[in-house]
């Protein structure tokens, strides 16, 4: 964490005590470094594009617009959650700024009939990561009802 | 005086020894395998003098300045780093630096052998310019100049380290009035402990003055900004236990394993009798051979030093197979361990004041302050002796101050980081032992703290939270005179609550507290006081300290107590910012929950008091006044008046060992003997708490008192009680289950016989058959619970265990209100009306079988006055009347009183209600929190009501009364979240009577 205090100070001077005048100085603790960009900044999930309804398995869920500007993109993950189990990660991962995920709701028909709602990570070559989702918070970036079989009415009255 | 200033003259006059290099540091930044990203740093290190500590700090502008600390760090990093190459560091970036983007970073890997290699020589004249240091003189370490300590000096008038002053590791004394730390001071590291002898004495003779404008820092250490660096040598073996009985006049003790001590250290050896019996003794070591040590001093009295074992005849010497335990009372405690603690209080680094006339008469001893968010303090294997300033706000052995707040307002800073202080000694202390003010995140660990006035470990403003204290002893906690005591609390018995210095007082529930022992303390153990604001420097702190989540508090023991081992209560009243209330304390209901506003029932946590051991304890052995909490495998033994006494909501007690009365057993006697003389397992108030699979044994009965497995003194609330539904499992050995109490008359500690100003409840349910046939119920022995009854008697005899086992149901009446529910008179809400109720009980033909009175509750020191009820069979027939109405009024005019345990159609009773017979009533019955109810009937007489099946009345005009055949069957459950198990147990009804 950082700290301005005043002990860090104190090794900070004695830092440039040890590298400009006499090394006995530093006594108490003597040291090297090297440098070079550290970064955590979290890469850009983009947009993703659901459908109001999937009668049928694999759900297509497109998706654009990831990107890293800093280290590159690593890869755009796809996360998912019911009305009645926690969000996870599906398992499908992307390396594109762009793309389509196919995505089939785990377990058996009808079971897993229901709401879905899917959430983009992005992840950077440095393994920085976009907020993942947890729990049962949040519809994500979108949600599709899941029927298979059924017409979008058919699960219009299921709603 | 004369004040010198170090100079950085002449360095090559220093004795230069080989320092650490570190070197080859490189970096790389990459994905982790358990998500996010880590900085893998590599590094080489060569050190002449072995082991180093290596430490890690980075730089965001190009290494001007060195600002961040990586804490999640692993690899070869810390303490005891041995030198090599490819030594590799990792970094868990994305746990401490979120969100950040830095072009310019540099990294750097600092080593330190503790051995100050190249640092300037006190010895040295041109470390001074010439002169060293003379007694009297106030000397000064200058920034950048770091010092090692290789001379003991002459005493100094002060000493103020601007830089750092380095211990060499050989005996040293260093004297001084005081001790100002804005640099470092360093005795020892991690990696190189100090294994000489350190003294620093602390002597500065005037506790008022205001030493060069810094205040009374007389006496003290004072860590401003600075960083405190302590690390001694202490044993292996901390404290231990003796491992055979040691008599009065004793000086050779048998442990139970061979500690690393020498001759001439000093050990305290804790009591194992009650409080005020025996005390911790400080002894000092004369010979250690193998487990055996011998002591110049003599033992001045007892000490237990065997295991015991519970036994289905009691307790043992020896285990054995006699007690079974139930699939569900596995992990029940099957030993009790009182074998006397003994702690070495002997240190190789020692801060001390002398011991002379100003210590001896006025407590005037030496004291460690560290303070503000710049200092840092690491203390290991350090004897703080003749500490704190008695009476002296401030001034403690060793105190953290404000390291976690602002001083000046509600500012929250970081949380201390690698701080501790651990295996050291506060032996004797005129203020306290160890203060931790608004200060977070510090480890106080292995400590021994030892014969202290005021509290032992003592959390200040009950914002202090993730502290850990582990395995810390405290002994010998006594109150300060009232003049010297800087809280009430530290005080004694005040306001009606025993009160007083405690082992530890922990203020905000957000700590963890493990594997500690308090003994020997004149009030608690360990007092637990979260109060509803926080308190002093650190008030304006936005957090509830009675609604933060609790933290951890697993396998503490207290004994040897005045009063509870473990005190869950009690905390001091609001801040007020208008005047300091000194430390008031009052009862206070804690509740766990992270959700600190708008509190419902849903927002409350369950939390854990895990595996404590409280005995010896001159009250009961834990009172907590708190909403969910479990106790989960728990020994007890040898407490003065119960395990478990509280005011709770849905408590828990598991699988725990209580013991009535242990073989450590001194003839009986019990500190509390003048007060309430007999013990008892569990008080559940009124059933709120569920014990359930707990061994008991050795609860006798005693006529006329508390005594038993169950104290039946806590069922106050209820005319009939069926909470022991909710006690399974416990077996119990070598005792009786409960005495059947009467109510005390007043708050003194007697009991008369039924027919008080209160009642207790008159009919127990006894599903497992305690008392007597399984599924009957445990009343008085009077013809108004038993007329007409199979009468079984409680062993031994009806009077001596105070009742009698007969067939149920009974039905409870409570709550009476005579006109009309409000709070404007003479209305009155349930519970708040005091009158005298008198109850007769008749047969068929309408003759009195017996009478049942409660006096009216208005009387003074009345106690639990407002529990007036009686208990209502089937069989009979029971007019109600209330003489001498509150207000004056012949009759009642607008009934409603509570009725429990009709649960089925079957369950009926007929009941004549005093009521004015010139007022046509509506009678109902209704249920609460839904707004269901079941209208009566009127008949035409009282004969047709007794041979109705219920839900019928017949006005008795004349007579002023109302006649009832209440019935059960129709209650409705609550439509509110909030249901709670008690109305799910009582179907809890009222019956209304109303114009």
């Amino acid at each position: 964490m950082i700290r301005s205090s005043f002990p860090l100070l104190r090794l900070a001077l004695w830092g440039l005590v040890a590298s400009s005048a006499v090394a006995a100085l530093a006594a108490v603790g003597s040291g090297d470094s090297a440098a070079g960009p550290l970064e955590t900044l979290a890469p850009e999930p983009g947009t993703l594009t659901t459908p109001p309804s999937a009668p049928a398995s694999p759900i297509l869920l497109p998706y654009s617009g990831a990107a890293d500007p800093l280290t590159g993109l690593g890869a755009v993950e796809l996360w998912f959650r019911t009305d009645s189990q926690p969000w996870t990660y599906s398992g499908l991962f992307l390396t594109g700024g762009g793309g389509q995920f196919a995505f089939t709701p785990p377990g058996s028909e009808p079971a897993n009939h229901g709401m879905y709602y899917f959430e983009l990570v992005a992840v950077d070559l440095l393994g920085n990561r976009s907020a993942e989702p947890s729990g049962m918070a949040g519809t994500g970036d979108g949600a599709v009802s899941f029927a298979a079989g059924a017409s979008v009415a058919d699960w219009s009255v299921l709603e | 005086m004369k004040t010198l200033l170090a100079f950085l003259l002449t360095l090559a006059a220093s004795a230069v020894m080989a320092a650490p290099v570190v070197s080859n540091v490189q970096f790389a930044q990459q994905p982790s395998e358990t998500g996010g990203s880590e900085v893998v740093v590599t590094y080489d290190l060569a050190s002449p003098q072995g082991d180093c500590e290596v430490s890690l700090e980075v730089s965001a502008d190009g290494g001007a300045t060195f600002t961040i600390i990586p804490e999640s760090v692993g690899g070869d990093i810390g303490a005891a780093i041995s030198p090599g190459t490819g030594k590799e560091i990792v970094w868990d970036i994305s746990q401490d630096l979120p969100g950040i983007h830095l072009p310019n970073a540099v990294v750097r890997v600092l080593a330190d052998d503790g051995s100050c290699a190249g640092c300037l020589l006190w010895s040295d004249p041109a470390t001074w310019g010439g002169t060293k240091p003379q007694a009297g003189d106030v000397v000064t370490i200058g920034h950048a100049m770091n010092v090692l300590l290789d001379e003991s000096p002459p005493d100094l008038n002060g000493l103020m380290i601007e830089g750092s002053l380095v211990f060499d590791d050989q005996d040293l004394e260093l004297t001084a009035d005081w001790i100002m730390l804005h640099g470092t001071l360093q005795i020892g590291t991690e990696a190189h402990p100090f294994t000489h002898s350190a003294v620093l004495t602390l002597t500065g003779d005037n506790p008022d003055a205001n030493i060069m404008g810094m205040g009374t820092v007389n006496r003290g250490i004072m860590v401003m900004g600075g960083t405190l660096s302590l690390h001694g040598a202490p044993p292996e073996v901390l404290w231990t236990k003796i491992g055979a009985h040691a008599n009065a006049g004793a000086s050779t003790f048998d442990l139970i394993e061979t500690p690393d001590w020498s001759s001439g250290d000093q050990i305290a050896i804790a009591p194992t009798d009650f409080y005020g019996v025996s005390e911790t003794e400080r002894l000092t070591l004369t010979a250690v051979a193998g487990q055996q040590i011998t002591t110049a001093e003599t033992l001045a009295t007892f000490r237990w030093g065997l295991l015991q074992y519970p036994t289905a005849t009691g307790m043992s010497l020896t285990p054995d197979e006699s007690i079974v335990l139930t699939p569900e009372m596995a992990g029940t405690p099957m030993v009790l361990d009182q074998r006397a603690v003994v702690a070495n209080l002997t240190r190789n680094i020692v801060i001390q004041a002398p011991d002379d006339t100003l210590w001896q008469n006025s407590g005037y001893g030496v004291h460690v302050m560290v303070m503000g968010p710049t200092s840092f303090a690491t203390v290991d294997g350090v004897e703080f002796r003749r500490a704190g300033q008695a009476g002296r706000l401030g001034r403690y052995p060793y105190h953290q101050h404000l390291r976690s707040y602002s001083g000046s307002g509600p500012s929250m800073l970081a949380d201390l980081s690698g701080e501790y202080i651990r295996r050291s000694v506060v032996n004797q202390s005129a203020n306290r032992g160890l203060v931790i003010h608004g200060t977070n995140g510090l480890l106080v660990e292995d400590n021994i703290v030892f014969d202290v006035l005021g509290h032992g470990v003592f959390t200040e403003d009950a914002v202090e939270r993730r502290n850990t204290f582990d395995g810390n002893v405290v002994l010998k906690v006594r109150n300060p005179t009232p003049a010297n005591a800087l809280r009430i609390h530290e005080r004694n018995d005040l306001f009606g609550l025993a009160t007083g210095s405690s082992g530890f007082w922990i203020s905000n529930p957000d700590n963890v507290l493990t594997n500690n022992i308090a003994a020997d303390c004149q009030a608690f153990g360990y007092w637990l006081a979260f109060p509803p604001t926080p308190q002093g420097l650190c008030n304006e702190v936005a957090v509830v300290p009675n609604r933060v989540t609790f933290g951890v508090f697993d396998d503490n023991t207290a004994h040897t107590t005045r009063n509870e081992g473990i005190m869950l209560d009690g905390p001091e009243v609001a801040f007020d910012p208008g005047s300091d209330h000194g430390g008031l304390v009052q009862q206070l209901q804690y509740w766990s929950t992270d959700s600190p506003s708008g509190i419902g029932f849903t927002a409350i946590e369950r939390f854990h008091l895990n595996r404590y051991q409280v005995w010896k304890c001159g009250n009961s052995g834990i009172w907590d006044r708190a909403t969910v909490p479990t106790n989960t495998e728990c020994v007890s033994a040898d407490n003065c008046q119960r395990f478990f006494a509280g005011s709770g909501i849905d408590g828990i007690i598991q699988r725990c060992l209580v013991v009535g009365t242990s073989l450590n057993d001194s003839g009986g006697f019990r500190p509390n003997d003048a007060g309430d003389p007999t013990i008892s397992a569990f008080a559940t108030y009124h059933s709120t708490f569920d014990i359930q699979h707990n061994l008991a044994l050795n609860f006798p009965l005693v006529t006329g008192k508390r005594s038993g497995v169950f104290a039946t003194d806590d069922y106050y609330t209820r005319a009939v009680e069926k909470g022991t539904t909710r006690n399974i499992g416990n077996v119990v050995y070598n005792s009786h289950p409960g005495y059947k109490l009467t109510a005390r008359f007043s708050n003194q500690f007697s009991y008369q016989e039924f027919a008080s100003w209160y009642t207790l409840a008159s009919a127990l349910w006894d599903p497992d058959g305690q008392w007597g046939p399984a599924g009957q119920w445990f009343v008085y022995n009077t013809p108004f619970l038993i007329h007409g009854l199979t009468v079984t008697e409680v062993a031994p005899t009806p009077a001596e265990s105070g009742g009698v086992s007969v067939p149920g149901p009974f039905y409870g009446f409570h709550g009476f209100v005579l006109h009309g529910q409000g709070g404007t008179p003479p209305q009155n809400m349930d519970f708040d009306d005091l009158m005298a109720i008198e109850v007769r009980r008749l047969d068929l033909d309408m003759n009195e079988v017996a009478t049942w009175r409660v006096g009216a509750g208005d009387q003074p020191g009345m106690f639990l006055q407002h529990m007036r009820d009686f208990a209502a069979h089937p069989t009979g027939l029971y007019e109600l009347d209330f003489p001498g109405d509150p207000f004056g009024i012949t009759h009642p005019t607008n009934v409603r009183m509570t009725v429990e345990n009709l649960m089925t159609e079957d369950d009926t009773v007929v009941v004549g209600v005093q009521f004015d017979g010139s007022i046509d009533p509506n009678v109902y019955l209704r249920y609460p929190g839904n707004g269901a109810f079941t209208v009566y009937s009127e008949v035409a007489s009282l004969e047709a009501v007794i041979e109705s099946v219920g839900e019928t009345y017949w006005r008795d005009t004349t007579g002023n009364r109302v006649w009832v055949r209440l019935r059960g069957g129709t209650w409705v459950p609550p439509q509110s979240s909030d249901v709670t198990n008690d109305d799910l147990l009582y179907h809890t009804t009222f019956l209304h009577i109303a114009p």
